[in-house]
């Protein structure tokens, strides 16, 4: 287990964070700036922290108050960096090898240790190479071997796979599940692409200037995120600002100078409250049935733009504004081809999907 | 008497870019990668050679290092050494302007090392000593080689600095360069035509053979 509680202060921004992180994937999530990276270095050591305190499986790293900053090198921590860092003067093996040289080990003991983690990350036959003979993927799986190789108990990935095009990232993430598998250590993951949260996360802290805003599962920040940033960043995408009107016993009903909402009712609401709601992309319904529009969450819209993203194809929807887009609304490409751009379309707003933030 | 001012300056070359080789080393690696007080103050000490006259380095070193001084009297009377006109004080002459040269080429060969491969290095468990062998130095090859190769050629042509410390005393301090002087000096035009089309023979030589080394890629 690792437990932060950090504060570095910089010229014009602070870093002020606490987590834990179990023997689990935590993912930071955030815009750039935000200070995912600071923590990271915060942790191994490369900055050293103002205030707080770092203790990873019992071992202090840093301890403010009883003046403990154990030296990087006596830390134990895999780190891998974006840019791969590998060194360029020395071979694959030898890159990885040379956490544990100098150590005792003889010869046969080292070769096999390496040989294993070739065979790990895929990269049999790749041993004499150097590092700019390889793809930018083969470098990163160079870069996690070379980490791993000193049996971390802590592995820090500042944006590894962020050079990397989509198809070697996705292999990549599996590369790391299995490993993470085979380790069980605690991992922090610093990434600003949604995939990765989605296939790598069991937590998420969601950064934004220096702090997190929400961390939790990857369900709590994607579906029921506390914060406008936070819907924002996990691309919520249709957020809106509302009053509420009504209240009844199970339905509460919201209005803004442009359209009304029924949601289910929440406890703690009171009239007049303002607040936000929040309604994934892929949750909003296509209605085919136009005598069913004078009905509750019910709205017409022109589509404006259609974004094909592969599967799924973007609809944005304008229903109030005659220039821009009002909803966004993500539905199966499948379906998305009958559907032309001016074209008026109907869509439900569910109510047990919209997302309450009170403000 | 052609060749004993050839002989001396490459001895003295040779010594000098020694020392410089190393003492440089280790300076441009404290400028380019640590962080004490007077960092700046320590840059430009060094510098000064380069633009100070030679004749006013070579009476600041007569002044330091000559026989009434604290640290001339220290060594003639613990070594049994005297640096002023001997070709050990040519070396000393040498090393002093010489020395910006080296550590401003591995200064900033230093500073060009993505400072990320020594971190992975830290958190891999690694001492500074074994980073600055095992990184640092192998991936700054190329700024110490051309250190090296210039030390070597500001050592052979070194004139002003070497006159004022070492003087000028055939087969014992007469360097190359001084030789050439005195020649010119003296009418012998033969000796200076000799010597002259040997040491720009030597400069352009050793010039093509650094572009040629440079050109290696090694990995």
């Amino acid at each position: 287990m690792l437990k932060v509680d950090l504060e570095k202060k910089f010229d014009n921004f602070e870093v002020k964070v606490k987590f834990i992180v179990e023997n689990e994937i935590l993912v930071l999530f955030g815009p750039s700036g935000s200070g995912k990276s600071t923590t990271l270095k915060l942790i191994a050591g490369l900055k050293e922290p103002d205030q707080g305190l770092v203790i990873n499986q019992g071992v202090e790293f840093f301890n403010q108050s009883s003046k403990v900053n154990l030296p990087i090198n006596q830390r134990n921590i895999g780190y891998v960096f974006q840019d791969y860092s590998l060194f360029p003067h020395m071979t694959v093996f030898k890159n990885i090898a040379f956490g544990i040289e100098g150590q005792g080990l003889d010869k046969s003991q080292i070769k096999k240790k390496v040989e294993d983690l070739l065979i790990k990350l895929r990269l049999e036959g790749l041993a004499d190479k150097y590092p700019s003979q390889l793809s930018g993927g083969q470098q990163q799986r160079v870069a996690i071997a070379r980490a791993l190789i000193i049996e971390p108990e802590l592995l820090l990935l500042d944006e590894p796979f962020s050079a990397l095009d989509t198809l070697v990232r996705e292999k990549l993430r599996q590369d790391l599940l299995r490993i993470h598998a085979d380790f069980e250590i605690p991992v922090i993951y610093v990434t600003h692409n949604i995939t990765d949260v989605f296939e790598l996360a069991d937590r998420v802290a969601v950064y934004n200037q220096g702090k997190i805003e929400q961390i939790g599962s990857k369900e709590d920040v994607f579906y029921r995120p506390q914060t406008r940033n936070v819907a924002r960043f996990v691309e919520g995408k249709n957020i809106f600002d509302l009053e509420v009107d009504q209240i009844s016993a199970e339905k509460a009903r919201l209005k803004n100078d442009k359209f009304k909402l029924l949601i289910e009712s929440k406890q703690d609401l009171k009239e007049g409250q303002q607040v936000i709601t929040v309604i994934r992309p892929e949750f909003i319904e296509m209605i085919k049935d136009k005598s069913k529009l004078k009905e509750d969450n019910m709205f017409s819209g022109i589509i404006k733009k259609k974004l094909s993203k592969g599967a799924i194809t973007r609809l944005f929807v304008s229903s109030f504004s005659q220039q821009k887009f009002d909803f966004i609304i993500d539905i199966s490409t499948v379906f998305a081809s009958e559907l032309k751009k001016d074209s008026e379309i109907l869509f439900k707003l569910p109510q047990n999907k919209i997302h309450l933030i009170f403000k | 008497m052609y060749w004993s001012p050839i002989y001396l300056s490459l001895k003295v070359a040779f010594y000098s870019t020694m020392i410089t080789a190393i003492i440089g080393t280790l300076l441009g690696w404290m400028l380019a990668r640590s962080d004490f007080v007077g960092k700046n103050i320590l840059s430009a000490i060094i510098t000064l050679p380069m633009v100070l006259p030679p004749t006013v380095l070579g009476y600041y070193l007569l002044l330091s290092v000559g026989k009434h001084s604290l640290i001339g009297r220290f060594l003639q009377e613990t070594f049994n050494i005297s640096l002023v006109f001997t070709w050990q004080g040519a070396v000393l002459a040498s090393i002093i302007v010489s020395l910006p040269l080296m550590v401003r080429a591995v200064q900033s060969s230093i500073e060009n090392i993505d400072q990320n491969l020594e971190n992975v290095a830290r958190t891999l468990g690694k001492s500074e000593l074994i980073i600055f062998f095992k990184i640092t130095l192998p991936l700054s090859w190329k700024g110490i080689v051309v250190g090296v190769v210039l030390s070597f050629a500001r050592a052979i042509g070194e004139f002003g600095a070497t006159l004022m410390v070492a003087g000028n005393i055939p087969g014992k301090t007469q360097t190359l360069s001084i030789a050439i002087y005195d020649a010119v000096q003296g009418g012998n035009y033969q000796l200076a035509n000799f010597l002259v089309i040997l040491i720009s023979g030597i400069s352009i030589f050793s010039l093509v053979l650094l572009n040629q080394f440079l050109d290696l890629k090694k990995w």
